[in-house]
């Protein structure tokens, strides 16, 4: 795979509606009623439903598998959650990533990830190291 | 409050348990991910936090004002369907940043007594 210092990669966008939530939900076993109760979010504080934090960084992992060819090359992979990815009823979140090379040594690659909701970055200090052939 | 004496705590699963495809398969399904022949990058903090809810039990973290500030996963094999995995989990650190209480919580997983995954996790418990 050729990559050269400072590539961006191509930018991709996942939608995440409520029916997500719900399968992230039962595939991870956190029931969080913050991921799927409007009502209770509300109560909370929330302006509504928000996605899990470990979904939007899956979602990043999968991003990142596709570019480079398998999960299986993902050797570290770190994230901060900082602003919550909102899900209204009838308005899906489309979260867009994107990714540039930031260093390149010994068969491991330094990719920084950016996740965007809307204006907001929603991903802090996402970063994984990847292996390439 | 957290209590600061929990630093250094670690607690190891009592029991070895096996991962099944179905399981993996889901995970995949809910994250866009077409390949479930090994489980992909995130996949082990499924079961990583019940291991941190038993590591922490007892210390005065509040569960229902917590939430997930970060997550750092080191990879050294992926899980695949039919591993047999054990897990310790240790408190790394307690901490007071801007009126939140800040615990970071390190797993690591062993597959037949090699370490394959170490993950980190900082859980936020809002003032």
């Amino acid at each position: 795979m050729k990559l050269t210092l400072g590539e961006v990669l191509p930018t991709r966008t996942f939608t995440i509606d409520r029916s997500a939530l719900k399968a992230y939900a039962d595939a991870s076993g956190d029931q969080n009623p913050i991921h799927q109760d409007e009502s209770f979010a509300k109560s909370v504080g929330l302006p509504n439903v928000i996605a899990h934090g470990m979904l939007t960084m899956a979602l990043g992992g999968t991003y990142l598998a596709d570019f480079f060819g398998g999960s299986s090359k993902i050797r570290k992979f770190g994230a901060r959650f900082t602003k919550p990815v909102v899900v209204a009823e009838d308005v899906p979140a489309k979260v867009e990533f994107s990714g540039a090379i930031t260093a390149i040594e010994s068969g491991i690659v330094t990719v920084e990830l950016t996740a965007r909701h809307g204006d907001q970055k929603v991903l802090g200090m996402a970063k994984a190291e990847i292996t390439i052939d | 409050m957290i209590d600061p004496a929990i630093v250094g705590k670690r607690i190891t699963s009592s029991t070895d348990f096996t991962v099944n495809q179905d399981a993996i398969t889901r995970f995949c399904q809910a994250i866009g991910e077409r390949d479930d022949s090994i489980a992909p990058p995130t996949f082990s903090f499924t079961f990583i936090i019940a291991a941190f809810e038993e590591t922490l039990k007892g210390s005065g973290v509040d569960w229902s004002r917590m939430v997930h500030g970060d997550q750092r996963f080191e990879i050294r094999e992926p899980i695949k369907a039919g591993d047999r995995l054990s897990i310790s989990s240790t408190v790394e650190s307690v901490r007071s940043a801007a009126g939140n209480e800040l615990v970071t919580v390190r797993a690591d997983i062993e597959r037949e007594g090699q370490e394959i995954i170490h993950a980190w996790s900082t859980l936020v418990v809002r003032g």
